[in-house]
């Protein structure tokens, strides 16, 4: 408590009237001030969010269809789940989406920010270039991904003199709309990387280029050790994009050839809207946070880890 | 003077509201877009423009999942539109959990609506329990183009320049064959991940056996569906069509004179005429009604467009309001030569007898005989246009015809996914 004051404490005002006006109400107004200012997003956060969290979550527990909840069923969903190959499999699906594009949408966004730094003429104009794709709303990302791989009339057939139907065959059809994606989003991780690129102090290079170090020992010393913070952080983010994805293999493939590119989400979205099992649905939704906050978790020790490590 | 302005701004207020307040507003949700879109737009203004105790707001959505979810959550709030189109295939699903309100007697008298004008198979879909819950605007049907240039090589065309009728899956191979052998593609129908017509092609092909394919919630297909998958297969097997393509690039390859047949839906009618008329095709088109595969039996699949009133919840639709209703689906059946444009067949049977109709390209060769013959999707809340049945078929018979699945797996597949909601009930 005394700290407090001692913190908020303003020295009593004298007014024009000659009178004191002292330091609470003026603490109070303070502390209210943020909160009134916040309490707009805090009441948009409770109602579309939080709510309907929990909400979902006691939807979870009941055998519901898309307009009306039905009665309890305790545990059912969960323990249908479990069981469920169709369930297992989606998430092998998505760890395996997640596999083709984390690594590669990180290392190629460090890899081509550092090339984008060295450039000493037009590194705007190719920043722009790698960016551009980032601004496309997912539907015209998918229109031109789908058109350029078309089967008939696609460009990519026409040069390679194939005629694949990429997103029809099971072998390619993942790998496909990986590629799509690192297209998509790998201008944001450049500009990401090149932000901290820039951050890092230019003596140190030069002190180091004076000790005669070697471009790997440079690399490895310097900008790795200080690029290492925010490679984490884009590594956290691009996983959990990963992990959520569902408009891509949606678009792209509608979740096939059968079911081979149907990501967790995409399971959630046909059980609860076309299969009209709202209660099902609900109980995948719980378990996949679940499992993605167990994932950050154990990114996050991994991380420690490393840091400790030095 | 300003006064004078602001008396004469009152009385015509006044002069007019009461005519403004007489007017019924319907709110119509359609999923009808592109040429169906206009079609139905003009109908629409047509009714508007011919009467003024009605008037038809339209909101047009997207064909599809969402829609039938859209309506069935909006009138679950109570503020769905006083109508929409639905499929015929969706009512058995729509009637088993409330979703529509029935059409009384009173109304369809009160607009002079006579249902015994309509092709009977519509009528019957329409109605459930006895009571009626829509109202039927047309049928598209599976039907067979041939491209007569391509056909009169191989022989198949009679001295009229007409298609000989094709009765048996021999004759059709056979037929295939010859075309094959001249140098042209036999068949174009969409074989990609996420096509429907493989899936309307066996139903028809089941019904033409005698078959059923699900009865209480179950697959009874059987033998018939195995031979109906192993019929098409074996087209492709043979190289009498092109596997793997999509809707756009099968019609393209029949659009561009490369094949000799086409099982598509009546709506290409439109772009056929067209391009015939325009001289765009460079070869002529006809249509017959789907040929008989099996037992000489005629059986197509068709799905049907009908006007319907959402249940909203604690806000039935007042009796002035289902009359407007019942008085526009009278209108459209009185105009329904629009309608046939697209190549629908129409619901009203005088239709198809006046003299406009007969002089309309194409339409008088199959549909009479269609529409005799059509088979809907089977009953069930799961089933019908882009419902969950369709959709898990769709991801497995395009796999069985290209070769990609064996045919009895295939069917394994689609049975055990499909078995997961069909044995829930309807919510």
């Amino acid at each position: 408590m005394d700290n407090q004051e001692t913190r908020n404490v303003t020295p009593c005002a004298q007014t024009q009237t000659g009178q004191a006006s002292c330091s609470v109400p003026n603490a109070l107004g303070k502390q209210l001030t943020p909160w009134v200012m916040l309490a707009p997003f805090l009441l948009a956060f409770l109602l579309f969010f939080v709510i309907p969290a929990f909400q979902t979550l006691q939807l979870s527990f009941t055998d519901s269809g898309l307009t009306e909840t039905h009665g309890y069923v305790g545990f059912a969903n969960y323990i249908e789940l479990l069981q469920d190959s169709s369930f297992w499999a989606s998430l092998v699906q998505t760890a395996y989406f997640a596999l083709l594009t984390v690594l590669p949408l990180t290392a190629l966004g460090l890899v081509m920010a550092m090339l984008i730094n060295r450039l000493t003429r037009f590194a705007g104009l190719v920043q722009a270039i790698i960016f551009i794709p980032n601004i496309l709303p997912i539907a015209v990302m998918a229109m031109i991904a789908g058109w350029m791989l078309h089967p008939t009339f696609g460009v990519v057939n026409l040069v390679a003199g194939t005629d694949v139907a990429w997103f029809n065959d099971p072998d390619f059809a993942m790998p496909m709309v990986a590629i799509a994606t690192i297209w998509w989003t790998v201008g944001f991780n450049v500009l990401l990387f090149l932000a901290a690129l820039k951050n890092i102090p230019q003596d140190l290079y030069e002190a180091a280029k004076l000790d005669g170090a070697s471009e790997w020992g440079i690399f490895r010393f310097i900008t790795w050790r200080q690029l290492r913070p925010v490679t984490v952080m884009v590594f956290g983010l691009q996983l959990v994009a990963s992990l959520k994805i569902f408009g891509q293999t949606y678009l792209l493939t509608g979740g096939g050839p059968f079911d081979s590119t149907k990501v967790v989400l995409h399971y959630m979205y046909e059980t609860g809207f076309i299969n009209q099992n709202a209660g099902y649905a609900s109980a995948i939704a719980v378990v996949f946070v679940l499992i993605v906050l167990l994932i950050l978790l154990l990114q996050s020790l991994i991380t420690r880890f490393i840091n400790r490590r030095g | 003077m300003k006064k004078i302005k602001l008396l004469a701004l009152m009385v015509a207020g006044t002069l007019l509201s009461p005519a403004a307040l007489a007017q019924t507003t319907l709110q119509y949700w359609t999923l009808l877009n592109g040429g169906d879109g206009a079609r139905m737009k003009q109908l629409v203004d047509g009714f508007n423009a011919s009467q003024s105790d009605y008037k038809i707001e339209t909101t047009v959505l997207n064909w599809g999942e969402p829609f039938y979810t859209k309506l069935k959550t909006a009138s679950a709030m109570g503020s769905g539109p006083d109508m929409a189109t639905i499929h015929l295939s969706k009512i058995s699903g729509l009637t088993q959990t409330n979703g529509l309100e029935p059409i009384t007697p009173q109304a369809m008298q009160g607009a002079s609506y006579d249902s015994s004008k309509l092709f009977k198979l519509l009528w019957d879909q329409s109605n459930v329990d006895g009571k009626t819950y829509a109202l039927p605007i047309d049928t598209h049907a599976l039907v067979l183009y041939y491209n007569k240039h391509i056909a009169a090589k191989a022989g198949l065309l009679d001295e009229q320049g007409k298609l000989k009728p094709i009765t048996s899956l021999e004759q059709f191979n056979a037929a295939l064959q010859g075309v094959k052998a001249k140098g042209d593609m036999g068949l174009s129908m969409e074989t990609s991940p996420m096509s429907y017509m493989p899936y309307r092609l066996w139903l028809s092909m089941i019904s033409q056996q005698g078959g059923k394919t699900i009865e209480n919630n179950k697959f009874v297909f059987g033998d018939a569906g195995k031979k109906a998958m192993d019929a098409m297969a074996g087209w492709y097997s043979a190289g009498y069509a092109t596997k793997g393509l999509d809707y756009a690039s099968s019609t393209t390859e029949f659009m561009t004179g490369k094949s000799a047949f086409m099982i598509n839906g009546v709506w290409e009618l439109p772009s056929v005429t067209d391009g015939m008329k325009n001289d765009k095709l460079g070869f002529d088109v006809g249509i017959v009604s789907l040929p008989s595969f099996f037992n000489g039996v005629q059986a197509a699949w068709a799905d049907s467009h009908a006007l319907a009133i959402p249940n909203n919840k604690d806000k039935p639709i007042s009796a002035e309001k289902m009359l407007g209703v019942t008085k526009f689906a009278t209108y459209i059946n009185q105009h329904a030569i629009t309608w046939s444009e697209g190549g629908h067949i129409p619901a009203y049977e005088p239709t198809v007898e006046t003299k406009a109709f007969k002089e309309m390209p194409l339409l008088s060769d199959y549909v009479t005989n269609t529409a005799s013959h059509i088979v809907y999707d089977p009953d069930g809340w799961y089933s019908g246009a882009a419902g969950p049945l369709q959709a898990t078929a769709s991801k497995y018979f395009p796999a069985a015809l290209t070769g990609q699945l064996p045919t009895a797996k295939a069917l394994q597949m689609f049975e055990r996914d499909a078995g997961k909601f069909m044995s829930r009930p309807a919510r």
